[in-house]
């Protein structure tokens, strides 16, 4: 064997991993989404036919819309919060901060599931702790059904990863604000800038690349959200297909209704919008005159 | 004692060749041979551990042949996805598995299991024995017997003695069958609960506890070819779990939820609507814990009735993998396990299990008396309501579409929706699993 091919050696269990359980399954579902079921195992070709009913099933639809409300309803606050605590644990030097630090990181540890159960029984209508605390404080007269309430149900999950992901966030954020430099932040107090300029004018700009990384990995865990629907709704999507996510409803199709090829199609329908929107973000953080425009502005504005 | 008494007269039995009863002569050598000849080891899956507890009594009759047997729970389908692999793969492993009746229908209808009607196992010759049911849901499309099982579930109704002492006057049986064999009747009895406990006691924990019994008041399978018929029944059951939510007769937790399970034991619920497997595994662990431990009496505050209609509820099957090497062994699991008359006998009086071999169930049914149910015999009960079950209506598909019915009913119940409303939408999601039904009739 000559010398320089054993470099291949190396990086072959890498691409035999890569094959057997990145690529073959890529293709594989691929090859599902074009079958339709006869038996538990038994599939026969069904052309292009998953597709035809993914496109016009009001249910998938319903899916989609369900799943971005619930992320987006979740992040926003949650980029707004994260950056604020980011920005005050950083700066402050307050006591006490590493604890608010720890203490604000601890829900991302409990497994959703079992956030899930809590949630499910904090806001049973009849016995749970919510209805019980307000009906003792006479705002309510009557016990209310929160769960089956849809846009209720669908705050709940976004509160509950809201709750989950403002810690990890803040962290991220906190990297990224360490590795701005002091100096500009002392330069621009020199020059007389306020503390909102400092944060519109340095803070933000620069931490662009953070929020690029944030953006896109919370799209992407977002948009995949299963296990809390899952445990609050015992996999039915209730109320009225109001937690039905995208992949709830692709593993529904898959483990319930016994339909593999359709929940392939779901699943490449997934991959690809997920892949279109990340690749949308990026483009939209990244784009080069932009950023540079604005630290350029940064700049001229801490000069004069 | 009991138990190695009864250990011993399974080897009795076995010895004399009752164990091979009604086995034709064209049974292969192998099944033929007498228990002790057959040797090997063969490998039993099951989503349940109390096929666990079978193994011991079965190597006393069949003692060379080793069981190893491995329990995957249900949960998150793990138990259905490692069948669907391994049917998939037509691995030899496991030679024998277990189906539950929520999805045991798909294993038949993909032909999981193997036929046993004909030779060299002749199924057919056990059915004389067994309850009709159980032994009419295993079949194929071809009518071939395709599993068996060693229990029966006909449903019951699980109530408090001493809401029907102050209520009815009296915790009689009998006397409260009287108010709970109707809807209109146990309807009315809710009421008067409600007005003599000023809405603080319940009828039912939640109107969802009637599904079994409300689903079981069909005639006909709800998808025959390519229609889909919702019966009256089924709308009927909407507007009375509205009228039970609306009037307080029940207390509004989900089947399973933790509040559920909660007022078992708060003397807050008359009655649950629960099958055999209620009384052992739900009922006595959540109404009486330190009892069902077995670190004090049973107080005897519950009874059985009659519910108002009657119910199957659940069941394990167990039956041959159709790519096992070992059928031979494995049929004999299947067999001993399904139909053996002793084994029957020794599971009823060792876990109060209801059993499906009718000629045990008459030969016991009136030794049993339970502490909890107050020394009601739930045997003779539950034998009674045996003979009422029909299960020609039962399809694949029942347990989705039932579950997209209710989760309309929820939505109807809570005001959310209109009945128009919630029978169209409910017409969207049963199109979403079934995509071959072309029209769907809701008989109102």
């Amino acid at each position: 064997m000559k010398r320089g091919n054993k470099g291949y050696l190396f990086i072959l269990p890498y691409f035999l991993a890569f094959l057997v359980f990145q690529l073959y399954p890529i293709i594989y579902t691929v090859i599902l989404s074009f079958q339709r079921p006869i038996t538990l195992i038994d599939m026969e070709f069904a052309g292009l036919e998953n597709y035809r009913r993914l496109l016009t099933t009001p249910i998938f639809f319903r899916a989609i819309g369900n799943t971005w409300y619930i992320w987006m309803v979740n992040f926003v606050p949650q980029i707004v919060i994260s950056v604020f605590l980011a920005v005050v644990l950083s700066e402050g030097r307050f006591r006490g901060r590493e604890v608010l630090r720890t203490l604000y990181f601890l829900p991302n540890l409990v497994t959703a599931a079992s956030i899930g159960v809590l949630f499910a029984v904090l806001m049973d209508w009849r016995f749970g702790t919510l209805n019980q605390v307000l009906l003792q404080l006479g705002v309510l007269a009557e016990p209310i059904n929160w769960l089956q309430m849809p846009r209720v149900a669908q705050g709940t999950v976004s509160l509950i990863q809201w709750w989950q992901w403002f810690g990890y966030t803040t962290i991220i954020f906190m990297a990224g604000l360490s590795a701005i430099s002091e100096d500009l932040y002392e330069a621009a107090y020199i020059d007389g800038a306020g503390r909102f300029q400092v944060f519109h004018l340095i803070t933000l700009p620069l931490l662009r690349p953070t929020m690029l990384y944030v953006l896109v990995t919370s799209l992407i865990g977002g948009l995949q959200i299963f296990d809390i629907p899952r445990v609050l709704t015992n996999g039915r999507g209730a109320p009225d297909n109001a937690l039905t996510t995208m992949v709830l409803y692709l593993y529904n199709q898959a483990f319930h209704f016994f339909n593999v090829g359709y929940a392939a199609t779901v699943a490449l329908f997934l991959f690809f919008m997920i892949l279109v929107f990340s690749v949308i973000l990026y483009v939209l953080l990244n784009r080069d005159p932009e950023s540079a425009r604005m630290a350029r502005a940064a700049r001229r504005r801490m000069r004069t | 004692m009991k138990r190695v008494l009864m250990v011993a007269m399974i080897l009795i039995a076995a010895s004399a060749g009752v164990s091979a009863g009604g086995r034709q002569e064209t049974a292969p050598a192998a099944a033929a041979a007498a228990p002790g000849e057959l040797a090997g080891r063969i490998v039993v899956w099951s989503f349940t551990d109390e096929v666990g507890q079978m193994i011991e009594p079965f190597n006393q009759v069949y003692p060379n042949i080793e069981v190893e047997f491995v329990v995957i729970p249900t949960d998150g389908e793990a138990y259905l996805n490692r069948i669907n692999n391994a049917m998939r793969s037509r691995a030899a492993t496991p030679d024998v598995f277990t189906g539950e009746r929520a999805f045991f229908r798909q294993f038949i209808d993909s032909g999981f299991w193997e036929p046993l009607s004909g030779a060299p196992y002749n199924a057919e010759a056990l059915v004389g024995d067994l309850v009709e049911y159980v032994t009419e849901l295993s079949r194929d499309g071809q009518g071939q017997i395709s599993a068996l099982s060693w229990q029966a579930t006909p449903g019951a109704l699980f109530f408090r003695r001493d809401i029907a002492r102050d209520v009815l006057g009296s915790d009689d049986p009998a006397v409260v069958s009287e108010w709970t064999s109707s809807l209109e009747r146990y309807y009315e009895l809710g009421e008067m609960i409600r007005d003599h406990y000023n809405a603080e006691r319940f009828l039912l924990s939640g109107y969802m506890d009637m599904q079994e019994f409300v689903y079981n008041q069909r005639t006909a399978p709800y998808v025959q070819g390519s229609r889909l018929t919702i019966p009256a029944s089924l709308v009927e059951f909407m507007q009375v779990a509205r009228d039970m939510r609306q009037n307080r007769v029940e207390a509004g937790a989900s089947t399973w939820s933790p509040p559920w399970f909660s007022s078992m034991a708060d003397g807050s619920v008359f009655s649950y609507i629960l099958p055999t497997w209620g009384l052992h595994y739900v009922m006595k662990p959540n109404a009486e814990p330190d009892a069902h431990a077995g670190n004090a009496e049973f107080r005897g505050d519950w009874g059985l009735a009659v519910p108002p209609a009657p119910y199957s509820w659940g069941g394990t099957w167990i039956g041959v993998s159709r790519h096992s090497r070992q059928k031979d062994l494995a049929w004999a699991f299947v067999e001993f396990v399904g139909s053996n008359p002793e084994f029957h006998e020794l599971w009823a009086r060792s876990t109060g299990d209801f059993v499906s071999n009718t000629q045990v169930l008459a030969r016991i049914k009136d030794e049993f008396s339970d502490p909890f149910l107050a020394g009601q015999n739930h045997y003779q009960f539950f034998y009674d309501q045996v003979q009422e079950i029909d299960v020609s209506f039962i399809g694949p598909w029942d347990l989705q579409i039932q579950n997209a019915w209710g989760d309309q009913v929820e939505l109807y119940v809570n005001g959310q929706k209109s009945i128009d409303q919630a029978i169209a939408d409910f017409e969207v999601a049963v199109r979403d699993f079934l995509p071959n039904v072309t029209e769907v009739v809701v008989e109102r």
